[in-house]
């Protein structure tokens, strides 16, 4: 099916907030809500991350396939909310790179293309970084 | 393994090297019967390759680790138990579903139907294990045969750890309690058991007992923490996976979307020149739509958000599209294959991401060697757990060992390990000794044709002293046996490895150039699921035709050459050492001989794990009633 005949500049919304670990369980629940949400059409989900206490995986793994489900269908996903666990994690180099972390509801809903930018942009090339001490990663720290 | 029989290993491990550098340092020097090259460098490349795999073979037994038992498992672990299936009976299924199921650590198992059996589900819920299915959204997309199925599950399920067992592969109730102790080390990403088949008589006849492998071979791998994951009968720490498929995701999303937005563009410009042909006036769409292109292009170079320039290229396409009502039709299903494709969502596959790595047919080999290049440990566990079913038949371990090596070769090919970023120069040799094992196909058709080149024609592969030649050759070829048979550690077997090496030379030689086709020719390998059971038409000489034409080769020749030193036209030293070699090899590849006679198993091979009481109620199909199915 056409996912481009349904796409829309003004979606319907529905906000979702994430409480506690960010895992794969936390993020199976958001699927299924988001999946239900876009069964009649596009939909825009608003995922309120600022109360997110610890960051897996899993739980990024998981809201890159939500973001895949909605956008297979038209909808987008978009996240919002200060939350110092994404902050620090380095998982969130791996999601700042593909999505953004809006500062407010309203910002995410904009979806970015307002004045004001939002926080997390990915960052711009630098020859310096090309020359950094090896580090081996677990994916995460 | 104690340490004197390391030291011994670590002694024997020097002496091969040191002989066999000397005698190929010799055989390159000044015996290269450069006359006869065609055949002459083929067998010394050969030697050296053998060289080669000896070191390789030395380096994994130096480290050899023989692990003490785990600690307990911790209590409180969640875990999914995976049984993949895909053309597998019901009952086989169902016997390793509900020994999965009564193990003892709590965890939840899981039916991994890639054959969407609607008799399955409804076992599976008599059971009372899950059922999972590839759901609508992969329907048209690439599947990735195992893998796919295995990241479709990872996909709709949360345990912390993974069991993965193939449909065939029973385990003992205590598996999960005996390695999940392992897990207590934050790095550990898997666990590998052993596969032990109970179906295989003690000759063996198709080789299917690995225990050189599963054992020497997988402690040296493990010493340097470099264990093999190998599909089954082995725990996966979710969290590795994940990491590890994001990482992958993450790492090409913005080259994807860059090759993506250039075939978009080159696929708007096709539609543009159509389109000026039939349906002019639908031209503006497909040229807003390249200017949305080339406006993502831009977005990309600024380094804007992935997300944000792939939303706002369907937002454009779709402005586009409704300035021209009439158009749809002609334009919007191109569009939509544009958008799909530099999608960041991937919305052009089933997943966004796949932890389990697809991109070959032995994504276990290749998964384990991107988790190790990213720092993550493996633990190989020497206990047999789990209890499987072998090959019955010549045709079906035929076609299984061309799968492994194909698989195998097409990751050397395309992901070399002397290549990856994030291996230790010892993971690296552990992975290429695996790989480059495969090669033995070409070398040992050099060991075939020398003798007969010789025999018949009287060309001499080497020039040297057949003296000279004993001195430097024997010590190098009897330390290589002799480490072989002490780092095996009693393994049963070590005899029948050698010879199926070397027997299945046609099997390697195709697999090799499957895998170099697959990578460099784009051509698709197939993932042809092992038959469990006895094939009709698998067994009989017409499957090993090839050996037995080396054979006869090689029969015909000893007596050419019989003959010609009989009648003094070859001397006789020279012939006499051609002859042992010949003997050597027909040693090797009499194997094939009881593998095409072999009937399959007889009365004495019993299966040790009990059938379940329950497993005829639940075969009655009169008791079958439809369930959900998870997706």
């Amino acid at each position: 099916m056409s996912t481009l005949s349904r796409v829309s500049n003004t979606l319907s919304c529905i906000d979702l907030t994430v409480t506690g670990a960010l895992d794969a369980t936390t993020v199976l629940g958001i699927r299924q809500e988001s999946a239900k949400a876009a069964t009649d059409g596009p939909i825009l989900v608003l995922l309120d991350v600022a109360a997110v206490t610890t960051v897996g995986a899993s739980g990024v793994v998981g809201l890159l396939e939500v973001l895949h489900l909605l956008r297979a269908r038209g909808g987008d996903l978009r996240l919002f909310g200060s939350s110092a666990a994404l902050e620090t994690t380095r998982l969130q180099a791996h999601l700042g790179q593909v999505t953004r972390i809006y500062g407010t509801r309203e910002e995410a809903v904009d979806g970015g293309l307002g004045p004001g930018r939002a926080r997390h942009l990915a960052p711009g090339f630098r020859w310096h970084r090309l020359f950094p001490r090896r580090r081996r990663t677990l994916g995460w720290s | 393994m104690g340490i004197h029989k390391q030291i011994l290993v670590r002694t024997l491990a020097v002496l091969v090297v040191s002989f066999g550098l000397i005698y190929i340092s010799w055989r390159w020097s000044g015996t290269v019967a450069w006359d006869a090259w065609w055949i002459s460098l083929p067998l010394v490349a050969a030697e050296t390759y053998s060289l080669g795999e000896s070191t390789l073979y030395a380096v994994t037994m130096w480290n050899a680790r023989r692990r003490p038992p785990p600690p307990p498992a911790l209590p409180g672990r969640t875990v999914d138990v995976f049984i993949a299936t895909y053309n597998e009976p019901l009952e086989l299924v169902l016997k390793t579903a509900i020994a999965a199921r009564d193990m003892d650590y709590p965890h939840e198992t899981w039916i991994l139907d890639d054959g969407n059996r609607s008799g399955f589900a409804s076992a599976a819920r008599q059971i009372g294990v899950g059922y999972i299915t590839r759901g609508p959204e992969w329907d048209g997309r690439q599947r990735f045969a195992k893998a796919g199925n295995v990241n479709n599950a990872l996909s709709v399920t949360t345990g912390e750890f993974v069991a993965i067992l193939d449909a065939d592969q029973v385990p003992e109730a205590r598996f999960l309690d005996r390695v999940l102790g392992y897990f207590d080390a934050e790095e550990v990403a898997f666990v590998q058991t052993p596969q032990h088949f109970w179906n295989v008589p003690d000759r063996d006849p198709l080789g299917s007992q690995a225990e050189l492998f599963y054992g020497p071979i997988q402690q040296g791998k493990d010493g340097w923490d470099a264990a093999f994951f190998c599909g089954s009968n082995a725990v996966l720490r979710r969290e590795a996976l994940m990491a590890l498929g994001l990482t992958r995701y993450t790492r090409t999303a913005t080259e994807h979307t860059w090759s993506a937005l250039r075939r978009g563009r080159s696929r708007l410009q096709d539609l543009h020149g159509e389109l000026g042909r039939r349906h002019p006036a639908a031209m503006p769409v497909v040229e807003q739509a390249m200017a949305a292109v080339t406006q993502a292009e831009q977005q990309l170079r600024r380094g804007d958000v992935l997300a944000e320039i792939t939303f706002e290229l369907r937002v454009s396409f779709h402005a586009a599209a409704l300035a021209v009502p009439e158009a749809m039709e002609d334009v919007v299903p191109e569009l939509d294959a544009v958008l799909e494709s530099v999608d960041v969502a991937h919305t052009d596959q089933a997943l966004a991401i796949h932890p389990m790595d697809t991109t070959t047919i032995t994504e276990d080999m290749a998964t384990a060697m991107h988790l190790h290049a990213m720092g993550w440990g493996s633990v190989y566990h020497h206990e047999v757990l789990v209890h499987g079913l072998a090959p019955e038949d010549v045709s079906t371990m035929l076609s299984q060992r061309h799968r492994w090596a194909a698989g195998t070769m097409q990751v050397f090919f395309n992901d070399n390990p002397l290549f990856l970023r994030g291996l230790t120069l010892a993971q690296r040799l552990m992975y290429l000794s695996t790989m480059t094992s495969y090669l033995n196909g070409f070398a040992a058709l050099s060991y075939i044709a020398a003798p007969v080149v010789f025999l018949v024609a009287g060309t001499y592969p080497l020039t040297a002293s057949p003296v000279v030649f004993f001195c430097l050759f024997l010590p190098f070829f009897l330390s290589c046996q002799l480490l072989f048979q002490v780092a095996g550690n009693g393994s049963k077997g070590l005899w029948r490895g050698q010879q199926w090496s070397f027997a299945l030379f046609p099997t390697w030689i195709a697999a090799t150039c499957s895998g170099a086709a697959a990578v460099f020719l784009g051509k698709h390998l197939t993932f042809s699921v092992t038959a469990k059971s006895k094939q009709a038409a698998g067994r009989g000489f017409q499957h090993v035709r090839l050996q037995l034409v080396a054979m006869a080769v090689l029969v015909v020749s000893s007596g050419i050459g019989i003959a010609r030193a009989a009648t003094g036209e070859a001397p006789l030293y020279p012939t006499l050492i051609t002859l042992a070699w010949v003997a050597l090899d027909l040693a090797l590849l009499s194997v094939v001989i009881g593998a095409a006679r072999y009937r399959g198993p007889g009365e004495e091979q019993v299966d040790p794990m009990p059938t379940p009481d329950e497993l005829p109620s639940v075969l009655n199909p009169a008791t079958l009633t439809p369930p959900p199915a998870r997706r």
